[in-house]
């Protein structure tokens, strides 16, 4: 019993500690959990000496903690995938703004935050994959002609509770209007070739297998396809192309992932130079080379297998907007029956 | 006096009380029976007594000490009460013997040889309970409150789970152990012949009270009211100048002719004697005979008068 | 002799001690219905106006099908095992637990894969049988095939049961009903089927209460259920309001359940005489034989051994990326959270029920009632109350920071897996008889030692059962352990759900392989604990 009183107090003296040692630190509540950022945040320790600390959950759940923790909370930086949750914790108060002519030079004007609380690292598009051999290039333009009765039965995309998804819903609200956003989903869901499930990868691969044509993915999936151990996904990888929709027009959809410095920011100077030090080339370099990111700075190229997609002409809308039409995006999926 | 318990009253809902008021006393040495039915509050009573359970009202007293009343409770673990339960409740995890001086205080293990050798487990102390027969377990049980040297032993239907066979075999041994330790006993039952054989005392208990307190003997020949009187034995019932009467069995004489004519059911040879059992005025009676009579003859009977049991009707119509 | 004036003030300490400690425990729940909206709350009518049916008919359309599935490869493998001797018996009465051991997420995750077109099963037939791989060219990501998968990965909860009931009922009753003309496929359905009815019932139980929290598999799947429900308000809508709402809906529906067990239970609850000795089983007929081995081997082939091996081979594909030194850190990781927090629900659980044994008071049987409550809400849904409630204290005594810390993560563990402490300990106790505890008082013990003298060593098979259950239900555990974890905390739970949900599969399998082997490992230990278990009562 009394072994058990002492790992009890044992535990709650790390859980003190480790609030309280602040030197030289930075603490990041984080969306993001590839390797690669552990890569990056050892770099960054190497080079300042300063050690980065990071919880990685969703992004709801740590906008959540963040909120509730108000002034005690140890956090330095959030890190999100989605620029809707960045102006969501920004909208809530949580951010403060950062204005550090580094990282205004590092980034490419048109990804950043128009109201300087939260700056974007990389940038992935939704995409349109289609099969080799039963579409032509030519048939596909935008995502609103994906609704044309020509593709009945053979649109694959994921579930719309999917933050991409939702991501990409706003996009066309914001662009077209509320109304324009419905009719659109709601033909689109004629055209789907089977109820919304599975992952990008899978949509892919429902294309391989023949159960669908065309499909909504993320630019950065088709790059994991792409790199697959597998034969066979490799295959599957090869038997589709990427299309850039709306070229015509305003671009294809994007969306970040990005940085905010946390309004009660316990080591504020450490997290900004952490802001810093991953915008510019180097740390840019290090994304792109180990995930099929687009990087925020514009003197960095992706990774070859993007770059064999091609060059394209992004959506230059306000990406603040891809959080605050979020609502009106899901009522559109559920009146629509987008599941 | 030894034991005394004053005007002991238990319930566990409110208004539905087991023990309504219990009176009564032991002597040092003795050994009494708890005579009830079963659900009529008998296993509750030996709570009270032990400390398993706290009274609702009245005092209880050994050996001059106060063991609980309004203002007292002494901790079960703190009453020098042995106290054996139905199933025989030897904990499975442990040997015989560590069953026995479970929890032992140390003046008390010189006498552990003498416990075992008295009831009989001396070969079987390194067993595991589930190797032992039910007898074996029983005597264990007892040899494990007799150990302490309690004050006071409660036994709670020590017999009730035997084999009949085995039965009274047990039951002599548990009497010599009890007799041979000089312990002050309550043995609880339901069973008339456990009580008539071990107790020194019988007390009645029934419908929440004590009906009758007495030794064996008085208890069968006096009975202090009908119930009582026929749990001890086959009544059989008669009606005089429009009043019930009651005669026990053996009382009743066959004779070639008389005024009380009999129609015998059944009989049956009970080793020394056969016992006749008949219908006298759509009453039930039960007698003895050396002989064996022929059933649906007709026998007739003598008895005499001083000999008869008389309750008030109302009693019969209290216990029914 | 040591006299105490207030009458029983014993009791009365453990009473308010026990109302202490269970006020601790349902503490983040509590929290949450302070926290409840009212039900004017925009988001939750949307939901009710818009999703709410769906999320019902799919909830207890999965529900069935899971039931069903999970009946299906428990209750036969159990019958035959419990009866029969046979070749392989023993290899099969182990490996049948250890589709335990693969979280349902895993076991969705992989199956998907599996299945998928580029998976070994199509690709196998488009390579060697081209003219029928047509054929199984399908979409398998549907709800009854989820249904399959978590009746895999979830059976063995009711196989247990069944196993430990089979062969408590005795053979008397067998012989009995041999005897009166029945035939063995009879005397299953009329005598023992009814008879076990409430354990396999409890054991269903279980099952119903995991699909019902689950969320990675179905989501991944396509399956709206009330969870998803939950995770939509929360994450997509960001209502916590709504989300809250959610939950004690969620909640409501599972006291339902828990109610109809309750009372199937209390009133089928039968008191039949259980065998004493081990039972001698019959030895199988040989026409049966083949059957009875199919029987027994496709749980274990579907649940345990294709999933393994498929993990496996993921291995061998990755093992020039697999970081060791993180792996061993993971391990560690898990191993001791998961260590501590079931040491811990024990102790409580212990507790609790020592002091309803001990007072008897009806309080303290409601109050080890309600603490498992916790184990009806889903693990991110008690996160979100303990982050309400810890950065309130927080806030108001800004001194203690006991948030972030392990003592939180520790405290969630608790909240959410006391239940599944609790059965195999309670249902040990309920077989001892009450003697015990009035003769060890008799014989001069206080609680305390009738805790250590009596009831831990008499019931240290049950204890050891609730350690095993508890620890592997926690090495598996993911949403609590996202969101309530320390800085630069991993388990293996979430290292491997997060390369999951990034579609990096093949690089999950090393993680997932150390929890399967680590709860394949104490599932074996566990299996010989239930059948000490079966020969001693």
């Amino acid at each position: 019993m009394k072994n058990i009183y002492i790992i009890l107090i044992f535990t709650l003296l790390i859980g003190c500690e480790n609030a309280e040692k602040k030197s030289q630190e930075v603490n990041l509540y984080s969306q993001r959990h590839y390797k690669v950022d552990e890569k990056q945040y050892e770099n960054f320790t190497n080079k300042t000496g300063i050690k980065v600390n990071y919880i990685k959950a969703n992004a709801d759940e740590l906008l959540e903690r963040l909120k509730n923790e108000g002034e005690n909370s140890p956090a330095d930086l959030f890190v999100s995938v989605d620029a809707g949750k960045l102006q969501k914790g920004a909208d809530l108060g949580l951010f403060q703004k950062v204005s550090s002519s580094v990282i205004k030079n590092n980034v490419s004007k048109d990804l950043q935050d128009k109201n300087g609380y939260w700056i974007p690292i990389t940038y992935r598009a939704r995409v349109l994959v289609y099969s080799n051999e039963r579409v032509n290039k030519e048939d596909l333009s935008t995502y609103e002609d994906l609704s044309n009765e020509k593709w009945k039965g053979r649109i694959l995309v994921r579930s719309s509770s999917n933050a991409y998804n939702q991501a990409l819903m706003s996009s066309i609200v914001a662009n077209l209007g509320g109304d324009v956003a419905s009719d659109w989903s709601e033909a689109l869901v004629q055209n789907f070739a089977r109820d919304p499930k599975g992952n990008d990868r899978d949509q892919v691969k429902a294309i391989a297998a023949g159960q669908g044509d065309v499909a909504i993915v993320n630019s950065y999936y088709i790059g994991l396809l792409l790199s697959s151990q597998k034969e066979e996904e490799l295959n599957a990888g090869r038997s589709v192309s990427v299309f850039f929709p709306n070229q015509g027009d305003r671009g294809s959809h994007i969306n970040i992932s990005g940085l905010a410095l946390a309004k009660n920011s316990p080591n504020k100077e450490n997290a900004i130079k952490l802001m810093e030090f991953l915008t510019s080339e180097e740390a840019q370099m290090t994304y792109v080379n180990n995930s099929y990111e687009y990087a925020a700075n514009p003197n960095v190229k992706p990774s070859k297998i993007v770059q064999g997609w091609g060059e394209f002409k992004r959506d230059n809308l306000d990406l603040n907007k891809l959080g605050e039409f979020r609502d009106e995006a899901l009522k559109i999926f559920d009146s629509t029956g987008w599941k | 006096m030894y034991l005394e318990v004053k005007g002991l009253a238990k319930s566990y809902k409110k208004d539905k009380p087991i023990i309504k008021k219990l009176d009564f006393s032991v002597n040092r040495g003795e050994i009494i029976s708890f005579l009830g039915e079963s659900g009529s509050g008998k296993t509750t009573f030996l709570k009270c007594i032990s400390g398993l359970e706290n009274i609702d009202s009245g005092i209880i007293k050994l050996n001059g000490e106060i063991l609980n009343d309004e203002n007292i409770f002494v901790m079960p673990q703190n009453r020098k009460i042995g106290f054996v339960f139905q199933d025989y409740p030897l904990f499975p995890h442990l040997t015989l013997k560590e069953n026995i001086v479970f929890n032992l205080e140390n003046k008390y293990f010189k006498y552990y040889k003498n416990m075992i050798e008295l009831s009989g487990l001396d070969q079987l102390e390194n067993r595991y309970p589930h190797q032992l027969s039910g007898g074996e377990q029983q005597r264990a049980c007892i040899a494990r409150a007799l150990i302490r040297k309690p004050d006071l032993l409660l036994l709670d239907e020590p017999f009730s789970n035997l084999d009949s066979n085995i039965k009274f075999s047990i039951r002599d041994e548990i009497y010599k152990i009890i007799k041979e330790t000089k312990t002050t006993t309550i043995l609880v039952t339901h069973d008339i012949n456990d009580s008539m054989n071990i107790a020194d005392k019988i007390l009645i208990f029934k419908a929440g009270v004590l009906q009758q307190y007495d030794n064996p003997h008085n208890m069968y020949c006096e009975p202090i009211n009908c119930y009582c009187a026929k749990i001890l034995g086959d009544l059989n019932q008669i009606e005089i100048d429009n009043k019930i009467y009651y005669i026990r069995p053996e009382k009743l004489q066959i004779v070639k002719n008389s005024d009380i004519k009999l129609v015998v059911e059944k009989c049956f040879f009970q080793g020394k004697e056969y016992k006749i059992q008949g219908t006298f005025k759509k009453n039930r009676w039960f007698l003895f005979s050396p002989h064996s009579v022929e059933i649906n003859s007709e026998i007739s009977i003598k008895f005499k008068k001083t000999d008869l049991i008389y309750f008030d009707n109302l009693c019969s119509n209290y216990f029914d | 002799m040591e006299i105490k004036k207030i009458l029983f003030s014993n009791n009365k300490r453990w009473i308010i001690g026990s109302f202490i400690l269970a006020f601790l425990v349902l503490l983040p729940i509590l929290t949450l219905f302070v926290r409840l909206p009212s039900l004017e709350n925009t988001t939750f009518k949307y939901l009710w106006d818009t999703l709410l049916i769906d999320y019902t008919i799919s909830t207890f359309y999965l529900l069935i099908i899971t039931c069903f599935f999970s009946l299906l490869f428990a209750v036969l493998p159990a019958w035959i095992i419990s009866n029969y001797q046979f070749a392989g018996r023993k290899f099969f009465d182990i490996v049948l637990y250890l589709p335990l051991a693969i979280p349902t997420y895993i076991m969705a995750f992989t199956y998907a894969d599996i299945l998928s077109f580029t998976g070994p099963l199509q690709v196998f037939f488009r390579k060697n049988f081209h003219s029928i791989s047509d054929f199984v060219n399908h979409d398998y990501m549907q709800v009854e095939i989820l249904g399959l998968l978590m009746g895999l990965a979830l059976y063995p909860y009711v196989y247990s049961v069944c196993r430990v009931s089979f062969s408590l009922i005795g053979s008397n009753y067998i012989n009995l009903s041999k005897n009166l003309g029945l035939s063995m496929t009879k005397t299953f359905f009329k005598v023992i089927l009814p008879l076990s009815s409430p354990a396999i019932i409890s054991g269903l139980f279980l099952v119903i209460m995991e699909v019902l929290n689950e969320y990675g598999a179905v989501k991944y799947f396509g399956v709206n259920t009330y969870t998803s429900g939950i995770f939509r308000a929360y994450g997509s809508m960001g209502d916590v309001g709504a989300a809250i709402q959610l939950s004690v809906l969620l909640l409501f529906v599972v006291l339902l359940f828990m109610y109809v067990e309750k009372k199937y239970h209390s009133r089928f609850k039968f008191y039949y005489s259980s065998n004493s000795k081990i039972q001698k089983l019959s030895i199988l007929e040989k026409k049966n034989y083949l059957l009875s081995i199919v029987i027994c081997f496709i749980p274990f082939l579907l649940g345990f051994l294709i999933p393994f091996l498929f993990i496996v081979s993921n291995i061998f594909l990755t093992y020039n990326q697999i970081d060791f030194l993180d792996l061993i850190e993971l391990t560690l990781n898990s191993v001791s959270v998961s260590t501590l927090a079931s040491v811990i629900v024990v102790l409580v659980v212990l507790f609790f029920l020592m002091v309803e044994k001990f007072t008897k008071s009806s309080f303290n049987r409601y109050t080890s009632e309600v603490i498992s409550l916790g184990y009806a809400v889903p693990g991110a849904v008690i996160g979100l109350g303990l982050i309400i409630l810890f950065t309130t204290i927080d806030r108001s005594q800004s001194s203690i920071v006991f948030y972030g810390s392990f003592f939180v993560l520790i405290y969630a563990y608790v909240v959410r897996f006391l239940a599944v402490g609790k059965s195999p300990i309670k249902s040990s106790l309920e077989k001892h008889p009450e003697s015990y505890d009035e003769t060890a008082k008799n014989l001069g013990l206080g609680p305390f030692n009738l805790l250590k003298k009596i009831h831990i060593p008499i019931n240290k098979f049950a204890i050891l059962t609730a350690l095993i259950v508890t620890f592997i239900d926690l090495l598996k555990e993911l949403p609590i352990t996202l969101i309530l974890r320390p800085f630069n905390f991993d388990t293996l739970a979430t290292q491997t759900y997060e390369f999951a949900i990034e579609e990096m599969i093949p690089m999950s399998a090393a993680y997932s392989f150390i929890i399967i082997v680590i709860g394949s490992f104490l599932l074996i230990i566990l299996k010989n604990s239930i059948n000490k278990q079966i020969n001693v009562s």
